[in-house]
């Protein structure tokens, strides 16, 4: 049997690349350990220690960033069922499934000004939150397109889940 | 496959402990900054009452108040509590609170190592403090800390080293947070070129701090294992050179004098537009001078310690290398005038103490071109025309731009409006208060007054008595200072979020006082 599948894949906020991130980082690790090297050269190697265990520490701050950006959600839809996949930043994944035609997707206001709206996504009572670290036009541009998504007939002609 | 909670996590809530804990524990990067801020004002009165000993010691010739041993310990640890207590943590208070703001990120990239980095430093400056009531008192051989002199201090010597290499650890945190920060958190939109200039100025600043303070840490260390493990690094005796040592803390200093600057440059970058109502002249310009101002500060040390012998080539390099920084620093104060150019100007004190930093720190700069010139420095060097030189260029210079800065910031972090006549009047006190106190120690440089010294010359006398008054002048007017925002905090006319006309930033755009949290989610930057 065709099944159609659509899939949204939503990911944080990360001004770096990895690429960028090994300039940035080489940059000044090759700075640091050339200075450091002339005076270890020179004699004066206790500078070098110092070097490399402030290397240590901007590598591993570096690698924490990103790390962080390794978050992912993703939504998969098909004719009979939504799921909604996390990978957290250890690359742990949830998978959550609901039946299409009970999922419901609700944006929920901020409980305080200045605070963002969540948006949930579920069925028969469970729920859950997926968009966090989105934007507050991008979590309405999502709320849409999932909402447009289910209002569109399954393949099987079945009729969907409404808002 | 795990089944979804009916219940999702809230994380939404304001939850943060109240009182000492809220401080101790917090790693939300409003509080830290707060908590830097406040620090460096307590550490900038500490020491600035030892530089009122000391001007009060040489109010006039003789000695009135002080043993020359305890007027050598004011000054050394004047200038310690001055650089790395009260400049350096102002500046990472202001990082601290305006950058996330200033690119829309939540926090700090780390939030835990933030609250760390900040309360390393308590701990650094007590113990740094302490060793005034240690036998042989606290370290008294300047803070450029030179051997063999530094290892005639006493008991002092090792929590010398050990606050020093505090200090350190704490600034690296901080700068590789803040280029963490910069690098991985700015919201979609905000590329490098679209930065604020005060977050570009404090990216590069960041960058010379991982530069040279494993420098600095490895320098004082093996003036430690010289006294107490038997090396000779810097002991002639043994094989050992200390005028490498004076190399080796230059190389580090020269680039710290300018992590001192560059966020300053960064503030009044801020404050000029805002208050000339134009966009800034010359905005990459100015990224790129500063860029350029950074990587002079790596060749230019060895300015300082001319009269200590080098070969000609190596005065000559070292004479036009320091020269060429006045290239790219006039770059920044032509961008900063031609800005004001037929702007519609008003003069709130940050824009008052912008444009005294503009003239006052020009004043610095060219005195400094005047030290660089080696035959000339054979006859300034250390005499009070340095003192003047650098206190020209760290007052009305870095703290000054510090002054701007909370003025221009403090409506977006109380909520409230200073009192801007009360603020005109502190401005006016300092302004005339550090000419007065500064100025006259050029002529007594040229003169021949040497720097350091408890007692002088008579003829050194008017000029030490007019600059004393200054000192005290100045001293005694930021009592003001911390009463303006004492009285910000506690109430005063309500802040819009935009606060000022013609704001340009993201830091405007959220209401005032900047919410607990702010920008949990990124904000578009178009």
């Amino acid at each position: 049997m065709w099944v159609r599948v659509h899939r949204i894949e939503l990911s944080p906020n990360c001004s770096l690349s990895p690429g960028t991130a090994l300039v940035a980082f080489g940059t000044i690790a090759a700075a640091s350990l050339f200075m450091a090297l002339v005076f270890t050269m020179q004699g004066y190697w206790p500078v070098l220690p110092f070097a490399g265990l402030e290397l240590a520490a901007l590598g591993w701050a570096f690698w924490l960033t990103r790390r962080r950006a390794r978050i992912r959600e993703y939504v998969l839809f098909d004719d009979a069922r939504v799921v909604v996949e996390k990978r957290g930043r250890r690359g742990d994944t949830r998978r959550i499934e609901f039946p299409r035609h009970w999922v419901r997707v609700r944006l929920e206001p901020a409980p305080r000004r200045h605070h963002p709206s969540r948006l949930l996504i579920g069925a028969s009572g469970r729920h859950c939150e997926i968009g966090r670290f989105l934007s507050e036009d991008d979590r309405h541009s999502l709320r849409e397109r999932l909402a447009e998504l289910l209002a569109a007939p399954p393949a099987n002609g079945r009729k969907p889940g409404t808002l | 496959m795990s089944t979804a909670s009916s219940h999702v996590d809230g994380h939404h809530e304001e939850h943060h402990p109240k009182g000492i804990v809220r401080w101790l524990t917090t790693t939300n990067h409003k509080d830290i900054g707060t908590m830097y801020l406040v620090f460096s004002l307590l550490m900038f009165f500490v020491g600035g009452a030892m530089a009122l000993v000391i001007r009060a010691e040489l109010f006039e010739p003789g000695l009135q108040f002080v043993h020359p041993e305890f007027f050598n310990q004011m000054t050394t640890m004047h200038a310690l509590i001055m650089i790395f207590g009260a400049v350096m943590p102002a500046f990472v208070g202001l990082a601290n609170w305006m950058i996330p703001l200033q690119v829309g990120a939540p926090d700090m990239a780390l939030p835990r190592m933030n609250n760390l980095s900040f309360w390393i430093l308590p701990f650094a400056f007590a113990m740094l403090l302490s060793t005034l009531f240690f036998d042989g008192g606290a370290p008294a051989s300047g803070w450029t800390m030179y051997p063999p002199l530094i290892q005639q201090t006493g008991d002092a010597f090792p929590f010398l080293i050990f606050s020093v290499h505090l200090m350190g650890i704490s600034s690296i945190m901080g700068a590789i947070n803040i280029v963490v920060t910069i690098l991985n958190m700015r919201a979609p939109g905000m590329t490098l070129l679209k930065m604020p200039l005060f977050t570009w100025t404090w990216l590069i600043t960041a960058y010379l701090l991982i530069a040279v303070m494993p420098v600095l840490a490895g320098a004082v260390t093996m003036l430690l294992t010289d006294q107490f493990f038997g090396t000779s690094f810097f002991h002639a005796a043994g094989g050992g050179d200390p005028v490498m040592f004076q190399h080796i803390f230059w190389f580090f200093g020269h680039p710290e004098v300018y992590i001192m600057i560059l966020p300053a440059f960064g503030i009044i970058s801020e404050i000029i537009p805002t208050f000339a109502r134009k966009p800034l002249f010359g905005y990459e310009a100015m990224v790129y001078a500063t860029a350029s101002i950074a990587f002079l500060s790596f060749i230019v040390w060895a300015h300082h310690m001319f009269t200590v012998g080098m070969p000609l080539a190596g005065q000559l390099f070292f004479m036009y290398a320091t020269m060429l920084i006045a290239v790219p620093t006039g770059v920044k104060i032509f961008n900063w005038v031609a800005t004001m150019w037929r702007g519609a100007m008003t003069f709130e004190t940050p824009m008052l103490f912008a444009i005294a930093f503009l003239f006052l720190f020009t004043i610095g700069g060219f005195s400094g071109l005047m030290l660089a010139i080696v035959p000339a420095d054979y006859q300034y060097h250390d005499s009070y025309f340095v003192v003047a030189h650098f206190h020209y260029v760290l007052v009305p210079g870095a703290v000054f731009a510090i002054m701007a800065g909370v003025y221009y910031w403090l409506p977006k972090w109380t909520g409230r409006m200073y009192n801007e006549k009360l603020g005109k009047v502190h401005f006016w006190l300092s302004v005339i208060g550090v000419n007065v106190a500064f100025f006259p120690q050029h002529f007594l440089g040229l003169a021949g007054m040497p720097r350091r010294i408890p007692d002088y010359a008579t003829q050194f006398t008017n000029f030490n008595a007019i600059s004393s008054v200054g000192a005290f002048m100045f001293g005694l007017s930021q009592l003001l200072f911390a009463y303006i925002i004492w009285r910000a905090v506690r109430g005063g006319e309500k802040a819009t979020a935009e606060v000022w006309e013609n704001t340009k930033g993201l830091e405007w755009t959220v209401p005032s006082p900047a919410p607990y949290h702010t920008f949990d989610e990124p904000p578009e930057v178009r």
